[in-house]
């Protein structure tokens, strides 16, 4: 009896063992014929580590990140972000709807802060031997948790502005279909893609915002959202530092009192609107598609009220690569399907003649 | 006459067995009915997207295997074969190293005293908690089995242990007074006496390792997955996909469990030792 309950023992160990070497084989798909990419979903803040250990080969990336792995000798840029869509928008200030409809005064005043850290931003990029210019790279290395010589190589390739253009708002409808085409969303309520942009952007509160004056008393409270350590995002940070406003923050020069609810920051757009869903944020900073993405698909109520850059992000490769043609079977990271980045990949990929598909499939 | 009393005992027997089992399924279809009537009552009430009611989420299931997800490109079946790879790797990594290890250790003070302080300064570290380390050093195709082989690695060597300590010292007596020597021991006495204990093991390690992968495949998935799935789901806010897949994880780590726990069952049988 003894034996029997060993040899069934065995047996079940066996069969572990040679499913488990049975599904390493098959877990090496046969390499696709024609031109073909893998992509994989890693981080931004990951991607330099696994380029480090060459375990990918290119990857698509928001600053910082991309000079991270530029200034480490890990990686180097294929394409920026401007060459595959000059000036194409990034990063937006966004209002919870019922938040801006209970307090349009302050969200003015939100506004009024980003859109004059952003003019301050601007002013000591074209400094750089001003003192505004080293306060402004010690701020961004603090907030990044990277070297300054990082920040000034980032800064180079972001364009700020708080405007919503024609051309940014076009940048937004893009982006919607897109992700139709792809089958990520559907329009729902709205009749077409112009229906949805008049419900996404809010135009009104950047001209609000225009005529908001100091004010010497804090008129209320705002609870803000943004991404772990993007510099897409600096007005955020510039309007957060008492140095920029003379002793006391943008925000707190226009009456609003501004409180982190996660202050190491959310790691990505999606996170920002989950926290705008759940009712821990009023005010987030986040990628435009994230936000276009879960107002479709969810209704999270969000109102896009200003635009915080342009352009900012980067195919990166291995140094060996050196044209993206020599990217055919290999693997390129990207931050998800929600991002930007694997919008731009897409994108990209589709111009030079790529298949781009999941990597292990 | 007699005989005929004990026809009639067993199939007084046989008729209480049978009732007892409709009986309980009875309880579970209502308790099914029951949970499926609250989650439905509850979506209705707070009628949110991110909470959508169980038809919708079926829909999403049926749907989620018949045609490729637009994020990923594969269907769902390509996502459980990915995350049953990974499970049966990092299992049998956890099998072949716990196993002698367990036994080793239960069996030889010596190997015990030099391994106990390492196992137990690893053990209470939630096999989560390695996943970042694991993504950095070993990437996306080894992180996530080596996650699971931690999470199952464990409960079966803590069994295993077990197992042998458990034996009876009687058994072990006996064996050496027939002339048993110490090889003839472990492999006659302490090595079967240990297998039941290791099926416990398995059983306990089949649950954690599920739970495990999900966690592993959020981090960065080389080939898909089902915990990949829903984090892919959450962040597109297909809700009713993510609830889809996370169905998906209960029914293959209910099957797994259910399986083991049968052979366990089987094998304490055969043991006597229920």
């Amino acid at each position: 009896m003894e034996k029997k309950t060993v040899i069934l023992a065995v047996a079940i160990g066996a069969i572990v063992l040679v499913a488990a070497i049975a599904a390493t084989f098959f877990m090496t798909p046969a390499p696709q014929k024609g031109k073909v990419i893998y992509w994989i979903q890693i981080a931004p803040k990951d991607q330099q580590a696994n380029f480090a250990s060459r375990a990918i080969d290119a990857g698509v990336s928001w600053e910082p990140y991309c000079s991270d792995s530029v200034l480490a000798g890990d990686a180097h840029v294929l394409k920026w972000s401007g060459e595959i869509w000059p000036n194409h928008p990034c990063c937006v200030l966004a209002v919870k709807t019922s938040f801006l409809n209970a307090n349009p005064d302050l969200v003015a005043r939100i506004t009024r802060a980003h859109i004059e850290a952003n003019q301050w931003v601007l002013d000591a990029l074209a400094n750089p031997n001003g003192a505004n210019y080293t306060l402004l790279m010690q701020m961004g290395a603090s907030f990044s948790g990277r070297s300054i010589a990082v920040v000034q190589a980032a800064v180079e390739h972001i364009k700020y502005s708080y405007q919503l253009s024609t051309e940014v708002q076009n940048g937004f409808k893009e982006f919607t279909r897109m992700f139709i085409e792809l089958n990520q969303t559907s329009l729902g309520q709205y009749a077409n893609v112009e229906a949805f942009l008049a419900d996404f952007v809010d135009t009104s509160v950047i001209t609000a915002a225009m005529s908001v004056q100091p004010s010497e008393e804090i008129l209320g409270e705002v609870r803000i959202g943004y991404l772990t350590g993007d510099l897409h995002q600096f007005a955020r940070v510039v309007a957060m530092n008492a140095t920029v406003g003379g002793g006391k923050t943008l925000y707190q020069k226009y009456g609003v009192s501004v409180i982190s609810p996660n202050p190491a920051g959310y790691l990505n757009g999606g996170a920002v609107m989950d926290a705008f869903a759940a009712g821990v944020i009023d005010v987030g900073y986040l990628g435009a598609p994230p936000a276009i993405l879960k107002k479709l698909n969810v209704g999270t109520d969000i109102k896009v009220v200003a635009l915080a850059n342009s352009e900012g992000s980067a195919i990166l490769a291995l140094p060996d690569i050196q044209s993206f043609d020599q990217l055919d079977n290999k693997t390129v990271a990207t931050p998800g399907p929600s991002s930007i980045q694997h919008l731009l990949l897409l994108v990209y990929a589709k111009e030079r003649g790529f298949e781009v598909r999941l990597k292990g499939t | 006459m007699s005989g005929s009393l004990t026809n009639r005992t067993q199939f007084t027997d046989r008729k209480t067995l049978l009732r007892r089992r409709l009986s309980n399924i009875f309880i579970v279809l209502v308790s099914l009915t029951v949970f499926i009537l609250v989650w439905w009552g509850l979506s209705i009430i707070f009628n949110l997207k991110y909470f959508p009611p169980p038809d919708q989420v079926f829909q999403a299931f049926v749907k989620s295997f018949n045609v490729p997800d637009p994020n990923l490109g594969i269907t769902m079946w390509q996502n459980i074969w990915a995350s049953l790879q990974r499970f049966l790797q990092g299992f049998a990594l956890a099998f072949v190293i716990a196993i002698p290890l367990g036994l080793l250790m239960g069996f030889l003070p010596w190997v015990e005293t030099f391994s106990r302080p390492i196992v137990e300064l690893f053990r209470p570290i939630p096999p989560i908690a390695w996943v970042p380390f694991f993504f950095v050093a070993f990437g996306a195709f080894l992180s996530p089995i080596l996650t699971v082989f931690i999470g199952v690695f464990f409960p079966l060597l803590s069994n295993v242990i077990l197992g042998v300590k458990s034996v009876d010292d009687s058994l072990l007596d006996a064996a050496r007074t027939q002339g048993a020597g110490k090889l003839a021991l472990f492999t006659k006495v302490i090595l079967p006496f240990s297998v039941p204990y290791l099926m416990t093991g398995i059983t306990i390690g089949m649950g954690v390792g599920w739970m495990c992968i999900v966690a592993a495949e959020w981090i960065a998935a080389s080939g898909g997955g089902v915990g990949y799935y829903i984090l892919v789901q959450q962040q597109v806010g297909f809700y009713d996909y993510m609830f889809a897949g996370m169905i998906v994880i209960a029914i293959l780590g209910l099957l797994t469990v259910t399986l083991s726990g049968w052979a366990e069952k089987i094998i304490r049988s055969r043991m006597g030792m229920l």
